[in-house]
């Protein structure tokens, strides 16, 4: 790969093709669990943690696996991936933050991020571009969450990482799921206003598709 | 008197505590098989299929293990596994019985097996519900007879604001998720009726 083409190809698939606002793609952790960014912070590390090893190996080994055996084997494999990081997140990091995210935390394995993003390198796709998309699209989904995040939990709490601020009114409906889908929907009306761009949804697009 | 307890966990999950509008589960590929109607259809009933069956399957195992924190940590890969197990054994039946239907949707397997609302309804069960398992059965159908619901719903709105009048900026999925998002506020209303 050309060292030229990293910046362009990595700002593309954050922003232009943004995984969440323009592929609607890991809508769920976004919807119910970014109140907080905390939150938004760990599940963007798990992300990068499962969707960069998991596209790695279907990049590599994709190709060799029956078609039917790839869905559940990266599936079994980001689930894995995930418990590790909760195993780790309790043990070592907050057992708080575990038990807030414990539903969400490996329900991540079965997020449509990775199902058609680790997927679509399973039969094209060098190592490298999978690994670097892999890596826009983390922060591209670590971007809005965190986002959305910060605005939900100033706006429900009036804090930012759990640090109090001078907010001049709270509104805590701001946390419940119903916010979650007009801030998404407001954001993903700014992006396609400022790029142009319509949100791509094509059906048949899917990766991980049995033959 | 288990009849009604089932009734009304079905009714909850589809409709008074929408599980899609409550939690996000499933919303994304809500907003990709908008496409066709039949796409819809078909992907729900593949969805209801799973649910149930991972329902089944994971609620005596889970009822088995008890509630302790390190089995609370192996919990969701048994659940993934045996959702695994089970996307074979129906990919397998359905390729042999019925081959034209898994040429044609074959591809919707793997999203409707791995899908957050198949495993997030077996996780909730226990996690949150703590119910018997056939109502554990009526929250599984529910979810997905609401997911089919709001797809309807999502599709009709999406057909209706496909108008030149429409800013460009909120055509597709920005206006879909606003919807969904004035709906989610709409049933919110219903919650306090009934919780899971």
């Amino acid at each position: 790969m050309k060292r030229t083409s990293f910046l362009p190809r990595f700002a593309e698939t954050v922003f232009l093709r943004n995984i969440v606002l323009m592929q609607g793609l890991g809508l769920c952790p976004i919807i119910a669990v970014s109140t907080n960014l905390k939150y938004g912070v760990a599940l963007t590390l798990c992300t990068a943690a499962v969707l960069l090893p998991t596209s790695l190996v279907m990049s590599l080994a994709g190709r060799h696996l029956p078609s039917r055996l790839r869905p559940p084997l990266y599936t079994l494999g980001a689930t894995v991936l995930l418990l590790g990081a909760g195993w780790l997140i309790n043990r070592c990091i907050s057992h708080e933050l575990y038990a807030a995210l414990y539903l969400y935390l490996p329900l991540m394995a079965v997020n449509t991020i990775f199902s058609f993003y680790a997927g679509r390198y399973e039969v094209h796709g060098r190592p490298g571009h999978a690994l670097l998309d892999a890596l826009a699209a983390s922060c591209g989904f670590g971007l809005v969450i965190c986002l959305i995040s910060c605005l939900r939990e100033l706006l429900a709490y009036g804090t930012l990482w759990d640090v109090p601020l001078s907010v001049p009114f709270t509104f805590s409906q701001a946390a419940l799921p119903f916010a979650g889908f007009l801030l998404l929907g407001l954001m993903g009306g700014l992006l396609q206003r400022l790029t142009g761009r319509p949100f791509n949804a094509a059906p048949g697009e899917e990766g991980g598709a049995a033959k | 008197m288990i009849w009604r307890e089932t009734l009304l966990c079905f009714l909850t999950a589809a409709l008074l505590q929408n599980i899609v509008l409550s939690t996000g589960f499933g919303a994304s590929m809500l907003l990709r098989t908008l496409h066709r109607s039949r796409d819809t259809l078909v992907f729900s009933l593949l969805l209801m299929l799973f649910a149930v069956s991972t329902v089944l399957l994971a609620y005596p195992i889970d009822m088995a293990l008890g509630t302790s924190w390190n089995i609370k940590l192996l919990r969701p890969g048994i659940v993934v596994a045996i959702t695994a197990v089970l996307y074979g054994l129906f990919s397998l039946l359905f390729r042999h019985l019925l081959p034209r239907f898994y040429t044609r949707y074959g591809r919707f397997f793997p999203l409707a097996a791995f899908n957050n609302l198949v495993i997030a309804v077996a996780l909730i069960i226990n996690h949150r519900a703590a119910v018997t398992l056939l109502p554990a059965v009526g929250i599984a159908l529910g979810a997905c007879a609401g997911f089919l619901f709001l797809s309807l719903c999502t599709r009709e709105c999406v057909d209706r604001t496909d108008h030149p009048d429409m800013p460009y900026a909120f055509r597709g999925m920005p206006v879909s998720l606003l919807y969904l998002g004035i709906l989610a506020l709409g049933f919110m209303g219903f919650a306090s009726s009934y919780s899971i």
